[in-house]
């Protein structure tokens, strides 16, 4: 081994023939680094392999890695090596070694092959060297291919020789194919497992997989196995004797540092192997965590071994990772004069980067960190490097100057970049969660497209990456917390965001949202738990509060925050960022340092003053709830104090809702019973006020620095803790302390911007406090006033000053407001104002929302797709529409030009259109598409037989194609498929709201829409059940149980019907109903709606909507009252429905319908009376049946006199109708009745005289019996027993006191049914009776019938006399239900008639079953009730009796009717051959509409699938004959003009009847169906359009307010 | 100070509709608090012990609600009107009380109850012992819809309604006629004030000037003693006109509406004086603090609203008072104090005649609320 030593380099030239074989002696002292002289000699003498190598060798030894490269590389491709030169001189000495990165190998041959495969391997060995120390890619690759080409050939050569496969394995390693290079070295280890290289390796490989033990394991097997290498003082003693030996040859370089030198390398490079073993065991120690013993053995390396790099990197590293000032000190120092030696290497650089980060200089760690990430070759290193390079990044552009949308998120990259390279390392993926959830914030802030959601998804990334980082580094506080408030975060988007983009995320949320409110809590409590002073964590933490509806701790926190922040103030009345406003304070600005308690007070009183005046006393109460003083208020950030208001703000909302009133206590729901503190209104306006005072402060002092480092201060700047390496630990952004993104946090505030921005903040809580007034004071007028101040702007020209516009408010409240006007409308319209103020225009109900338009436009032109202005816009334009409509049904089928509805319902649809332009398949859009068509649905078309004519007349002629939109374009479409155009829009309906359904499952209103209109269609089944699911899900919509109940109208159930009624009256309405709203279980969303500024307001907070429902209600219940009690004969339940019509009344006086419906119950009611048995009535009731039906009678007589006020003329003649059959026929029947009834109370007084008598009697001869003898007492019995039945008899006679005179009170009634009957003729009444008899089930669906047509032709609808009797109110909701009020009534009158016939049918029985000696009665009974079906008949037909008469059958007459009422002659025969046609297409009508049903509703969310609960003949059926009733309808009303109302109402009614007639009956239920439910949707447009709108606008709004 | 002296759960079966508050009839009778319900009787009750002292049903209307219900200033006339638009006139008796159960007129159950039970109808009040009875003397079939609210002449002998056409109807009361019968007034005078429902009518104190409330929300005041119209208001209120109410001194008048607001009218110019901002639904009922010996210049008024609440109004202007009770808040515009006692709408507010500082109100939920307002 000496012969190592040797200070000559010795080769045998080579042996020529016969020449003697000399010998070149070449001092190696000489060598350097040009090795090209001797290759030169080498080749030309061809020594043996072997020398070549050892030359290679001397060069390594020295450093000279590239010169021993080529020598190696010359030798292979030399003679020798080609030559197979065999020879054997000193094969000992020959020994490889690889550099000091790899594995040492020591190996000897003895043997050609050998020679050969030692040559190659050491070539690729070296080769190896080279491109782990290159910091070129790739160079890298190449040289690694070369190297593993050359160790393939190596293999070739011997196949056997294990070196070959060690030297692959090693070079894997270094290609970081780890699982190749296991499989390399796991078979030679099995083979010799001792093979120390292979161990090596293995080790490697082991640690590769973080399998540290392991690793560690086999590092000390080898470390044991290696044999020990020299001392140093023998390496001296050599190295010494080597230079004596050679000391004449060249003296001068025996200097004694060069001996040194020669030592150590000498020494360095012979520990390499063992060096290789302690530095992995010194790297597997540190993985494991046992630092003393890792640096313990990276000493150890360093002192065999003083320039080991990677040593003195992970001793570097180590210190630095101890975390003391020292160490850090030492280890930074260490890493210096590591990059002194290794100016490439990675460690170094990186370390240098952060520590210089640290420091502040920026740009040298940039360029640092940039050095080392493409310096970096090993995966690990570079993993390193580009999270180094990516924290640098991070940090700078977090600190650019330029504004926060535009970031890059380069460092996201690097951070990828690094998580990918190395996905253990657990800083990358915390610096991704933190990027991740810095680009939500932008991209939310930059407002693209689905903004909402993009950052959504971006939170949920940066929450699988916190997770992850969690998971890596488990107990790490700061990943803790960055986890806790993204979990915080994404709870809070996902209550906010739109539910319809949900499943076009890439990523999905994994659970609700309050399970992540509930993950948030745990973690931020944890993560507080350690730092009760991280306001940030606690503002994040209120923030999440806020979201879910719990203000009460939300506040808590917030105040906290508070504290914490004027602890600081309070430590030296100076904080480093507050402390700016404090003491500089030149111009506008006071000295707030030096400022008393009181003069602070003064201060913001003064401040505020200007614009909200405060009273100290609420100042300081508002301020002594946060435990703060005015002169910290002043001191703290305002936003701060501003969401704690918001807080208090919103909790006063809540009290108002709940209308606990004076109490407060009590608001149930809110998730904290602890005290609900009562919030107090007069404290939190005064902290608004302190507020706007703040920032009224911060907008005067242009250009003060105060302002300046005040509103910095709002945002903390990104803060590093100290010393702190290796783990990531650095905050980067603040989490919100404030809650208020700022626009640009990271500028440095220009003084324009802070005015700029003060002046902004100071809009919001103008805007607030205008919300204030209106949410919790309900001061509207003083918040309009504010909001117009807000909007003036450029419209101050177009509405006039606001002040003017609100005559309510005091002058100088008035000049308040046009001061603030003036000097907020420097920065231009407030948005949100002027949304707000349409919302007003639009709740306000005004007949035409020009208002709301008008301003819309403003916001339009301001913001080209704002979608909210949008939704809005839709709304005010479906207004528009209906009153189109409505207009238009009015007008009558003349002069109706469908152009008036054409313009408004095109702009709806474009309106919704650039919704959807901007998110395809918006629920909301897609939502009142479907209602918009709905509407249309009730929209009188033109029958298709006449369409080509109405289109040449009102568009531009046949040829020309409608424009899509249009009236014209459904009824092109409809005649194209040969339907109605209502089946057209109703299916277009369904369509829209199932597609609304597709994007959005949950969406209650999509689904109420299918409902309705699967029940206007005749589904009734399925609509209830459909409404029943909706019911189980939500059960805030006063929709569904109105709707329910209706249908349970339909399928006479009405208990429940008046339960379901009634609770909606209860839930929804009146002040108790708001309580209950609170209560509601999706609080939080109720609540960011209520709070979303300019679109969310309660409904229930709006008068006139909530009492117009609540007359709806009301007349909705008096409705099933009244049916049930009609068809049952029930007068409790006809009273109850005398008693909800008082109600309704009430609320209405002017309702005519109402007062209608009022007389006909109180006349049916009467008429119920009449038509008891006399027994079970009394003089009394039929003294109150007279005044009920004198009552009923001035009414009806007022009414039909009203007949000059009103179009509409039917109901009015109908009253006349009704009162003259009052006045005649019931009051003789009443008198008929009194007669009877005194009468058998007269008998009955007698009886009862009687039977006293009869008793007196009984107990005289009692008594006379007990003085006679004992022996009569047998007999006395039964003279007892004979009184007893006696009275008996007396009291059955009395029950049957009509017997007594039957023929008075029968007589009477047929004289009344004469008299009135005398238009019609005996025969014909019987056959009529006969017809009504079979067609009394349907009955009801004759009216119906009618009631539909009514409301569907132009010329009868329900809108029109809403329009005669309602000309004050014009809401679309009052007007329908109102019409349904009157419809109901009507099909009241009219199918009265069937009813009492079945009514006394059902009386006749039961009286059957009481007693058979009331034959005779009944069968009077059943007469009277015949002439009640008589006089109804009159009551009805009257004027079309005759022409029952001419015709020879009813279709006849029915025909004749028409024609008499100036019809063409083609028109009745066109419509009977559409009757024809109908009647035989049955089947086809019936197959229609189930196909119709099968698209419309296959896809929707619920089970529909006809027949699966009825039978499809049930379902189709009555579709197929609704439509082809309303066809004939339609042709019907055109026909007949306007000039017989009457006539043409009852010749449809026949025509109607007569359908039934010809169809099986028994379906009337659900024929019958469905206006109430038609009724309803005119409630639903409205509201369900606000409901969507509100909950879309939190996407667009909450940030905002926050903000505020 | 603004405190609820108590409150009456369930006092009707039914919604309460209206109410006002009886006079004492001097040395006779303490005053009363009389309710009309949508249970089709009126009662009364003693504003001291809170109890019901008189229970009177009416049967001749067939059954439907009192929504109006007005006192004469001597306390010994009621007048009533009911939804079937039937107005009654009745009188209050200080001694027995003896009603025949005509068909036509009142059935006084107290009455007959005292007939079945022979034991006088005694009542406890802080004025001593006394027994009340109401006797129907006379009745007016008014028109449908002609009485949807009475108001009593000064002097109480004319009555007004209004009418859906927009006249004001004005019976003239007779001298009753014989005990027990029950005369009906036919008489009247009708004066058109607007072609609207009339849905509100108020006389003012000092007789001269009638003033109607229409559906439409315009105002109408005419001259009773001239018999001349003044200028409508047509601009006063954008919702139906449900209450009108003068000042004391009749100067002023007051107006509600639908749209929530009140209004104070000059009536001599016809001009706004000031709105009253702060219910946030319908206002139903307003009424001014009547003029005393001991309040000279009354300027508190009070008003009722489908909100629940009720609240006191400085009539003068907008000062700022927070009181320190549980509810204090910070309306402007004069709301001096809101109570929120009833939990449905509040249909009518009456003051007492008397001390002029106790204030009654009835509401849907069936509840009547007594206040004491300083």
């Amino acid at each position: 081994m000496s012969a190592n030593f040797s200070a000559f380099f010795e080769f045998p030239t080579r042996a020529g023939a016969g020449a003697p074989q000399e010998v070149i002696v070449f001092p190696l002292a000489d060598l350097t680094n040009d090795a090209s002289e001797l290759v030169e000699i080498l080749r030309e003498e061809c020594p043996p392999l072997g020398i070549w190598r050892r030359l290679a060798l001397e060069f390594c030894r020295r450093g000279l890695s590239s010169a021993a490269q080529t020598v190696l590389e010359n030798a292979c491709e030399s003679q020798s090596f080609k030559k197979y030169v065999f020879n054997r001189h000193d094969p000992a000495s020959y020994q490889y070694s690889s550099t000091s990165s790899d594995p040492e190998t020591t190996h000897i041959f003895s043997d050609t092959r050998n020679e050969h495969v030692l040559s190659l391997v050491s070539l690729g060995a070296s080769l190896l060297a080279s491109a782990s120390s290159t910091h070129d890619p790739a160079e890298k690759t190449r040289l690694l291919q070369k190297a593993t080409k050359t160790f393939e050939q190596a293999e070739s050569t011997d196949p056997n020789h294990i070196i070959s496969r060690i030297a692959q394995g090693v070079g894997l390693l270094i290609g970081e194919n780890i699982a190749q290079a296991a499989d390399k070295f796991l078979p030679i280890l099995e083979e010799s497992p001792s093979n120390i290289p292979a161990m090596l390796g293995m080790a490697a490989v082991l640690f590769w997989r973080r399998h540290f033990v392991e690793a560690l394991e086999l590092f000390r097997r080898a470390l044991i196995l290696l044999p020990p290498p020299p001392s140093t003082e023998e390496l001296l003693q050599a190295q010494l004797a080597r230079r004596a030996s050679g000391a004449g040859s060249n003296p001068d370089v025996a200097s004694e540092e060069d001996l040194a030198a020669d030592v150590a390398r000498m020494s360095a490079f012979l520990h390499a192997p063992l060096n290789g073993a302690r530095l992995g065991i010194g790297l597997c120690q540190f993985a494991l965590g046992r630092l003393d013993i890792a640096r313990a053995a990276f000493r150890r390396v360093l002192a065999t071994d003083p320039g080991h790099v990677e040593a003195m990197a992970c001793l570097g590293l180590l210190d630095l990772h101890t975390n003391t000032a020292d160490s850090v000190q030492q280890g930074i120092a260490r890493l210096a004069e590591l990059f002194r030696r290794q100016p490439h290497h990675v460690v170094p650089l990186t370390q240098l980067a952060m520590s210089h980060l640290y420091r502040g200089d920026v740009d040298t760690a940039e360029r640092l960190a940039l050095h080392a990430y493409h310096g970096a070759a090993a995966a690990p290193a570079r993993a390193s490097a580009a999270l180094a390079l990516a924290r640098v990044t991070h940090h700078r552009e977090l600190n650019s100057p330029a504004p926060l949308q535009s970031i890059t998120f380069k460092a996201l990259e690097y951070y990828t970049e690094a998580a990918r390279l190395d996905p253990t390392l657990a800083e990358a993926h915390f610096g991704q969660a933190q990027l991740r959830m810095l680009s939500a914030e932008v991209s939310l802030a930059r407002g693209e497209t689905n903004a909402s959601a993009v950052s959504l998804s971006h939170q949920l990334r940066a929450l699988q990456s916190a997770s992850e980082a969690l998971r890596l580094a488990p107990g790490d506080l700061d990943t803790i917390r960055l986890l806790g408030v993204l979990h915080a975060r994404v709870s809070v988007a996902l209550l906010t965001v739109n539910r319809a983009v949900l499943p076009s995320l890439t990523i999905q949320p994994s659970s609700s949202p309050s399970e992540y409110r509930l993950a948030a809590q745990r973690l931020l409590g944890e993560s507080l738990q350690q730092r009760p002073q991280d306001a940030a964590a606690l503002a994040e933490w209120a923030a999440l509060q806020q979201a879910h509806g719990r203000l009460l701790s939300a506040r808590a926190g917030l105040v906290r925050v508070a504290q914490i922040w004027a602890l600081t103030v309070g430590a030296d009345g100076q904080l480093p960022h507050t402390c700016a406003l404090a003491s500089s304070g030149p111009g506008g600005v006071p000295d707030v340092a030096s400022l008393s308690e009181s003069e602070c007070l003064a201060m913001l009183q003064c401040e505020a003053g200007a614009v909200e005046p405060i009273s100290a006393e609420a100042l300081e109460q508002a301020l002594k709830g946060m435990g703060l003083t005015a002169r910290e208020a002043v001191l703290l950030p305002a936003e701060l104090l501003t969401n704690i208001a918001v807080l208090d703000h919103q909790r006063l909302c809540d009290v108002v809702l709940a209308g606990s009133g004076s109490s407060g206590i009590s608001v149930p729901g809110l998730a904290d019973p602890v005290a609900v503190v009562a919030a107090d209104p007069a404290a939190c306006r005064a902290l608004y006020a302190a507020c706007l005072a703040r920032f009224r402060l911060l907008a005067s002092s242009d250009g003060q620095a105060a302002g300046r480092a005040q509103l910095a201060a709002s945002h903390r700047a990104p803060t590093f803790a100290p010393g702190c390496a290796l783990p990531p630990v650095c905050s980067t952004f603040s989490v919100g302390a404030d809650l208020s993104p700022c626009p640009n946090p990271r500028a440095a505030w220009q003084p324009s911007e802070v005015s700029l921005r003060a002046r902004r903040l100071m809009r919001t809580l103008v805007y607030n406090l205008a919300r204030f007034d209106e949410d919790v004071l309900g001061d509207v007028a003083r918040a309009e006033a504010a909001l117009e101040a807000l909007a003036a702007g450029p419209l101050a020209g177009a509405t006039g000053a606001g002040a003017t516009r609100s005559p309510g408010l005091a002058p100088d409240v008035q000049q308040a407001f046009a001061a603030l006007g003036a000097e907020l409308q420097q920065d231009g319209a407030y948005i949100d104002a002027h949304l707000r103020l349409a919302l007003m225009a639009l709740r306000r109900q005004s007949p035409r929302p020009h208002d709301a338009i008008r301003r819309l436009r403003v916001v339009l032109n301001i913001e080209r797709s704002h979608p909210i202005a949008f939704a809005l816009l839709a709304q005010a334009y479906q207004i528009n529409l209906s009153q189109a409509l409505q207009g238009l049904a009015n007008s009558g089928p003349s002069g109706a030009s469908t152009r008036t509805v054409d313009e408004p319902l095109q702009q709806l649809t474009r309106a919704l259109e650039e919704i959807m332009r901007k998110q395809p398949d918006d629920p909301f859009a897609l939502v009142m598409f479907g209602l918009t068509y709905h509407k249309l649905s009730k929209f009188p078309f033109k029958q298709p037989t006449e369409a080509p004519g109405a289109g040449g007349a009102g568009g531009s002629g046949p040829a020309s194609a409608p424009a899509p939109g249009t009236l014209a374009e459904i009824q092109a479409q409809a005649a194209g498929r040969g339907v109605t155009p209502t089946q057209v829009v109703q299916a277009r309906a369904l369509d829209y709201f199932n597609r609304a359904l597709g994007c959005d499952p949950q969406n209650v209103y999509a689904a109420l829409g299918i409902a309705v209109v699967l029940a206007e269609k005749g589904y009734l089944a399925q609509a209830r059940d459909i409404l029943i699911k909706i019911f189980e899900v939500n059960k805030r919509i006063p929709e569904v149980y109105i709707n329910l109940a209706h249908l349970y109208v339909e399928f006479q159930q009405y208990e429940h019907a008046v339960g379901l009624y009634g609770r909606a009256l209860s839930h929804f309405h009146g002040v108790t109903g708001r309580k209950l709203l609170n209560e509601a279980d999706a609080r939080p969303e109720f609540l960011a709606r209520h709070f979303a500024p300019a679109i969310s307001h309660l409904p229930s907070h709006s008068p006139v909507l909530s009492i117009s429902r609540q007359f709806a209600l009301l007349s909705y219940i008096a409705r099933a009252h009244f049916l049930q009690g009609k068809e049952a004969s029930r007068t409790d339940a006809l009273e109850n429905a005398e008693k909800f019509l008082s109600l309704a009344l009430r609320l209405r006086p002017w309702d005519q319908a109402t007062r209608f419906n009022l007389a006909l119950t109180q006349r049916i009611h009467a008429n119920c009376v009449l038509d008891h048995p006399i027994e079970e009535r009394t003089v009394q009731d039929i003294e109150r049946a007279r005044v009920r039906i004198q009552s009923a009678c001035a009414t009806f007589t007022a009414i039909a006199a009203a007949v000059g006020h009103s179009r509409n003329r039917q109901e009015l003649g109908m009253a006349s109708e009704h009162a003259k059959y009052c006045s005649g026929t019931l009051m003789k029947k009443v008198e008929s009745s009194m007669e009877s009834q005194l009468e058998s109370e007269r008998d009955m007084a007698k009886m009862k005289r009687e039977l006293v008598a009869a008793e007196e009697h009984a107990r005289q001869s009692a008594a006379a019996a007990a003085s006679a003898a004992a022996a009569k007492a047998a007999a006395e019995e039964a003279a007892r027993q004979e009184t007893r039945a006696m009275m008996q008899t007396a009291v059955k006679s009395l029950g049957l006191a009509d017997l007594y005179n039957p023929q008075s009170s029968r007589g009477d009634g047929k004289d009344a049914g004469g008299s009135d009957d005398e238009g019609g003729t005996g025969g014909r009444g019987g056959g009529r009776r006969r017809k009504r008899r079979t067609a009394s089930p349907a009955g009801r669906k004759r009216a119906r019938g009618d009631k539909s047509g009514r409301r569907g032709d132009k010329s009868s609808s329900s809108a029109e006399q809403d329009d005669a009797f309602l000309a004050s109110s014009s809401d679309s909701e009052d007007e329908d239900f109102l019409g349904g009020g009157l419809s109901s009534a009507d099909s009241d009158v009219d199918s009265e008639e069937s009813d009492s016939g079945s009514r006394s049918r059902r009386g006749g029985s039961s009286r059957g079953r009481g007693s058979s000696r009331r034959g005779g009665s009944r069968r009077g009974r059943a007469d009277s009730s015949d002439e009640d079906i008589d006089l109804d008949g009159d009551l009805d037909d009257s004027e079309d009796g005759r022409d029952y008469r001419s015709g020879s059958g009813r279709r006849g007459a029915k025909a004749g009717g028409r024609r008499r009422a100036a019809s063409p002659d083609g028109e009745s025969s066109s419509r009977r051959t559409s009757r024809g046609r109908r009647s035989g297409g049955r089947l086809s009508a019936l197959t229609d509409s189930l196909s119709d049903f099968d698209e419309d509703t296959g896809d929707s969310a619920f089970d529909l699938s006809p027949g699966a609960g009825t039978p499809p003949g049930s379902d189709g059926e009555p579709s197929g004959r609704r439509r082809s009733s309303r066809v004939a309808r339609g042709a019907a009303d055109r026909s007949s003009g306007r000039s017989s109302r009457s006539s043409r109402g009852s010749s449809r009614r026949s025509q109607i009847l007569d359908e039934a007639v010809n169809y099986s009956i028994g379906h009337s239920d659900e024929f019958d169906d469905v206006d109430g439910a038609d009724d309803r949707l005119g409630v639903n447009a409205s509201s369900i359009a606000r409901e969507v709108a509100e909950a879309r606008s939190l996407n667009y709004d909450l940030s905002d307010v926050e903000e505020d | 100070m603004f405190t609820t002296l108590s409150k009456v759960q369930n006092a009707h079966k039914g919604p309460i509709w209206s109410c006002t508050w009886v006079p004492a009839q001097a040395a006779t009778l303490p005053s009363f608090v009389a309710t009309g319900s949508v249970d089709e009787t009126v009662s009364l009750w003693d504003p001291e012990s809170f109890n019901k002292v008189h229970d009177a049903k009416t049967r001749s209307a067939g059954g439907l609600a009192i929504n109006s219900i007005v006192a004469s200033a001597d306390g010994k006339r009621i007048i009533t009107s009911s939804l079937d638009n039937q107005i009654t006139v009745l009188s209050v008796g200080g001694a027995t009380a003896t009603l025949e159960s005509n068909g036509d007129s009142l059935v006084d159950e107290a009455a007959s109850k005292q007939k079945d039970d022979s034991t006088p109808a005694v009542r406890k009040s802080a004025q001593g012992d006394y027994t009340v009875a109401l006797t129907a003397t006379h009745k007016i079939a008014a028109g449908p819809a002609e009485s949807w609210t009475v108001c009593l002449s000064p002097c109480g002998t004319q009555i007004a309604s209004g009418t859906p056409a927009g006249n004001v109807n004005i019976w003239q009361i007779p001298p009753a006629g014989a005990p027990g019968s029950v005369v009906e007034i036919t008489d009247k005078r009708t004066i058109n004030v607007s072609n609207r429902l009339v849905l509100s009518v108020a006389w003012s104190s000092d007789g001269t000037l009638i003033a109607a409330g229409m559906e439409n929300g315009s105002i109408a005041l005419y001259n009773i003693e001239r018999g001349q119209p003044l200028p409508t208001i047509n601009d006063a209120h954008s919702g139906p006109v449900r209450t009108v109410a003068f000042s004391p001194d009749s100067s002023t008048l007051l107006t509600g509406s639908d749209d929530g607001t009140l209004v104070l009218h000059d009536v001599n110019v016809g001009s706004k004086i000031s709105t009253f901002t702060g219910h946030t639904s319908w206002v139903l009922s307003a009424a001014f603090q009547p003029h005393t010996d001991t309040i000279k210049s009354p300027n508190q008024f009070i008003s009722s609203s489908a909100d629940g609440s009720v609240r006191v109004w400085d009539a003068q202007g907008s000062s700022l008072h927070v009181s320190n009770t549980a509810s204090k808040n910070t309306d402007s515009g004069g709301c001096l104090f809101s109570f929120k006692e009833h939990t449905d709408q509040v249909w009518a507010v009456s003051w007492d005649p008397t001390t002029c500082r106790r204030a009654v109100s009835v509401g849907d939920d069936g509840a009547i609320v007594f206040y004491k307002i300083n």
